[in-house]
């Protein structure tokens, strides 16, 4: 872990050089002073030093979170208005094992390069400029994260974004679990993450980084990737079944391979049947036996052409040949005709889904107009005749909301039946198609025949031009099985590549086996930091009943622990979650920093009982002897602040009106008193 | 296609036994098209979208071409048939070809003049010779009309609507009706 040393914002002026600095020790540091003074600017010194500006939602490099005085314009007491001429920051970071880190930004300058100043423990001392936010992770040798990471001991963790690309966690990430800032900071715990990264799940990812829970985050990170692998071969299940479906369609033959269900259902379904088995069983489609069949006819038609004998006495050839092409016309007048009758039934049943769609709406817009009373008549006497104006009257009914409903299930019950009989004549459209094209082709070839055999002379040639077209017809046929046969082979494959791929997904590992004793220590670490803080919805009677859920969200005997208390116990739930965060992680000699900071944990409520039960928090031994450094900026008034002292809280109380402060001529810059 | 040999004993054997009726009463509930309150805003949003200014302050529209406007609003499909039929106009032949989907069910859609009777009872709507007009409390008609806008329900009758105005609906297709 580390801790802050100093936090200096220093710079030139029109009126000369201007500095304020703060000094911190190790362990508990309350810095107490009055509103405007500054101290905002401290804390934000350190978000700018360590280059992790998106947490307050402004673009990389720009220092807007800074106040003008340090970009712009200044005042000095009892000066006008002084230009700023430059401006930087810098913190000096001290590590457990005594190494120096010093990191210096500008403010007004060139704020994309950070100097960095290591001192190593025997003293040697390391300089750099590293890039502040251009590929600040990435960058081996020029990132300012990958350096700090590494300076630290931190692994690089890669996580996955919701577009399904890699990305990993950065320090940003992180920030917001132990940097509490004044604006925004104390809305909701980690209230400064970000979100426009699309990291998935990331303010879990973070709790359980600071927790150390490596393996944790690398099992989350995996199941995210089955997830959405899961998702993706899904689809293409359904596509691959889709193409299936067209290409069975399309030869007639109506076999269901379904690609819908979840992913282990297509799995089993698909890894015990192939398509060639499907056939061979729903459809009767035997290539093997098909194939022989055809070879033989082509085997038998090749020695009738070449070897056999041929009766001259035989004048049928043209008449079969003749017949062949008649039948042939008649199947493709009938499949026309029922390609006609299902482009009809297509086109009206697809009306029909139309029109139930406009009645499914038009009723729930009815059902909506009803149950907010709107175009309800009350009743009237007619002036004349002083009868009541019923609608029954006048043989009308106005519908009861429960009926409107009925009508609106049985209509959607209507429509799914009519979107079955569209997907049933699409079905039929496809095979009927696929039937034609083949008469079609049947067709040609036989009217080729017919064309050949009459133009023969005598019984003989006839006899050898209808043997000769019968074989082209036969090699043909043949050629067209062994087509279908490699598709079919090709879809297969298709098949056994999306099998192995689901099956290695069903084989990935997802559990953790780091992550239980990490929980179970930040919880406790919870429990105490709420009751130290005077959460009042915790009690020593109930306080076993805290849990923390997937998300790391405390909730307290099934209720969301933010809902629960007063409206001021909010705050106190975001400083105890980012100190039990720290605690937890020294406990386990984990990720965190060891660095909490709180801006103005006293002005997220006025009232006297927050400031009371802050108050006696800070002189508990839990906040004093904490293993970490809890930087809290504050304002307490000289009271408090000398009963903190006396019962051994270190309180910072900087001098002057403001943090910045001209820096004189002779002597030395204006320390701060402790 | 299997052909049946004799399609009328086929449908005897079967109505004779196998063919059961099954009654699901939840089926039967009446369609919303015969609700009072959906003609009522289908007809406030016809008459509002529709009618034409007529003498100082009162607006009004010719009954037959109210009815045939709402009655298309609520059944969209009939935009195009409409439409089909008012660009057949000048042949006679086409004309009565291509409105015959549409006489069919208009004919008989008894329920309009039920409900322009009940408003006009109610002071709504008045009847002016062949046109209906705005009654005494004709605001009634306007307030639904913009609740419906509002609320964003039928928008799909108010669509059908709003491309009723660019077709053309001569008298000769309104007589007769």
């Amino acid at each position: 872990m580390i801790r802050l040393e100093r936090i200096v914002v220093r710079g030139q002026s029109d009126a000369g050089p201007f500095e304020g600095a703060l000094t911190l020790a190790p362990g508990l540091q309350v810095v107490s002073a009055r509103n405007s003074y500054g101290k905002s600017l401290a804390v934000k010194a350190v978000a700018w030093c360590l280059g992790i500006e998106p947490i307050f939602g402004i673009p990389d490099n720009e220092p807007t979170c800074f106040p003008p005085a340090v970009r712009e314009e200044l005042e000095f007491a009892g000066r006008q208005p002084a230009r700023v001429l430059s401006s930087e920051c810098s913190i000096s970071l001290i590590h457990d094992d005594g190494r120096h880190l010093i990191l210096v930004r500008a403010i007004r300058g060139d704020c994309k390069m950070v100097r960095v100043e290591e001192r190593a423990i025997d003293g040697q001392v390391r300089r750099s400029k590293l890039l502040a936010r251009r590929e600040t992770m990435q960058d081996e040798h020029g990132g300012l994260q990958r350096f700090l990471f590494e300076w630290l001991g931190w692994p690089r963790q890669a996580v996955t974004t919701f577009r399904g690309n890699a990305a990993e966690i950065y320090l940003e990430n992180l920030a917001p679990a132990f940097y509490i800032d004044q604006e925004e900071g104390w809305t909701d715990i980690q209230a400064l993450q970000i979100g426009r990264y699309g990291q998935q799940q990331i303010a879990e990812i973070a709790v359980e980084y600071l927790l150390g829970a490596t393996e944790a985050i690398k099992a989350r990170v995996a199941r995210q990737q089955t997830s959405q692998r899961n998702a993706y071969l899904r689809e293409t299940a359904r596509d691959i079944a889709e193409r299936v479906s067209r290409v069975f369609l399309r030869r007639g033959w109506r076999v269901e391979w379904s690609g819908n269900g979840p992913l282990s259902e297509i799995l089993a379904r698909w890894s015990s049947r192939t398509l060639r088995g499907i056939l061979a069983d729903d459809a009767n489609v035997d290539f093997g036996a098909i194939k022989a069949l055809l070879n033989e006819r082509v085997e038998n038609l090749r020695r009738a052409l070449t070897s056999e004998p041929i009766d001259e006495s035989n004048a049928t050839a043209p008449a079969g040949v003749s017949q062949r092409v008649v039948q042939l016309k008649q199947s493709r007048h009938t499949l026309n005709s029922e390609l006609n009758t299902l482009r009809t039934q297509h086109e009206e049943t697809s009306e029909l889904v139309e029109s139930l769609e406009h009645r499914i709406q038009s009723a729930s817009d009815l059902l909506r107009l009803k149950t907010t009373g709107v175009g309800r008549l009350d009743h009237v006497e007619c002036p004349t005749c002083h009868r009541d104006l019923d609608p029954s009257t006048f043989a009308l009914t106005q519908q009861s909301e429960a009926s409107v409903s009925s009508h609106i299930e049985a209509l959607k019950r209507d429509r799914d039946m009519m979107r079955q009989n569209l997907e049933s004549i699409d079905a039929s459209l496809t095979t009927t198609r696929g039937a034609l094209a083949n008469v079609d082709l049947d067709l040609r070839e036989a009217e080729r025949s017919l064309l050949t055999v009459t133009a023969a002379v005598g019984t003989v040639r006839e006899q050898i031009a209808q043997t000769a077209a019968n074989l082209t017809a036969a090699e043909r046929e043949s050629d067209r099985v062994a087509e279908s046969v490699e598709e079919i082979d090709e879809l297969q494959q298709q098949v056994n590549g999306w099998i192995t791929e689901a099956s290695a997904l069903a084989q990935i590992r997802l559990d953790a086996t780091d992550l239980a004793a990490r929980r179970l220590a930040f919880l406790s670490a919870l429990r105490r930091y709420l009751a130290a803080l005077g959460h009042s919805a915790l009690s020593p009677e109930n306080a076993a009943l805290l849990e923390i859920d997937e998300q790391y969200v405390p909730y307290l005997n099934g209720h969301r622990l933010r809902s629960l208390g007063s409206a001021s116990d909010q705050s106190r739930l975001i400083a105890s979650y980012s100190l039990a965060l720290a605690a937890a992680s020294k406990q386990i000699r984990a990720f965190h920093p060891g660095i909490v900071i709180l801006d103005e944990p006293l002005q997220q409520n006025p009232d006297a009982l927050h400031r009371q039960l802050f108050l006696a928090f800070l002189s508990q031994e839990l906040a004093r002897e904490a293993k970490f450094q809890t930087i809290i900026f504050t304002w307490l008034a000289d009271d408090d602040i000398t009963r903190l002292r006396q019962q051994g809280t270190s309180v910072i109380t900087p001098e002057g009106d403001h943090f910045l402060q001209l820096v004189p001529t002779e002597s030395g810059p204006n320390g701060a008193k402790q | 296609m299997d052909k049946i040999a004799n399609p009328l004993q086929a449908i005897g054997e079967l109505l004779a036994g196998r063919a059961q009726p099954v009654v699901t009463p939840d089926r039967l509930a009446p369609s919303a098209i015969y609700d009072l309150q959906y003609r009522m805003a289908v007809t406030a949003s016809a008459f509002e979208m529709h009618a034409k200014p007529h003498g100082l302050n009162q607006r009004r529209i010719h009954a037959a071409r109210l009815k045939l406007l709402q009655f298309v609003a609520c059944r969209p499909r009939l935009l195009a048939v409409l439409r089909n039929w008012s660009q057949a106009q000048h042949d006679a032949q086409l004309s009565i070809a291509t409105s015959q989907r549409l006489r069919r069910g208009f004919l008989g859609d008894q329920m309009h003049e039920d409900v322009v009777a009940f408003l006009v009872a109610r002071g709504i709507l008045a009847w002016s010779g062949s046109h209906v007009a705005t009654g005494p409390g004709s605001d009634w008609l306007t307030q639904l009309h913009s609740a419906t806008v509002e609320q964003g329900v039928f928008a799909i009758e108010r669509d059908v609507l709003e491309k009723l105005r660019d077709v053309r609906i001569t008298n000769a297709m309104l007589e007769g009706w």
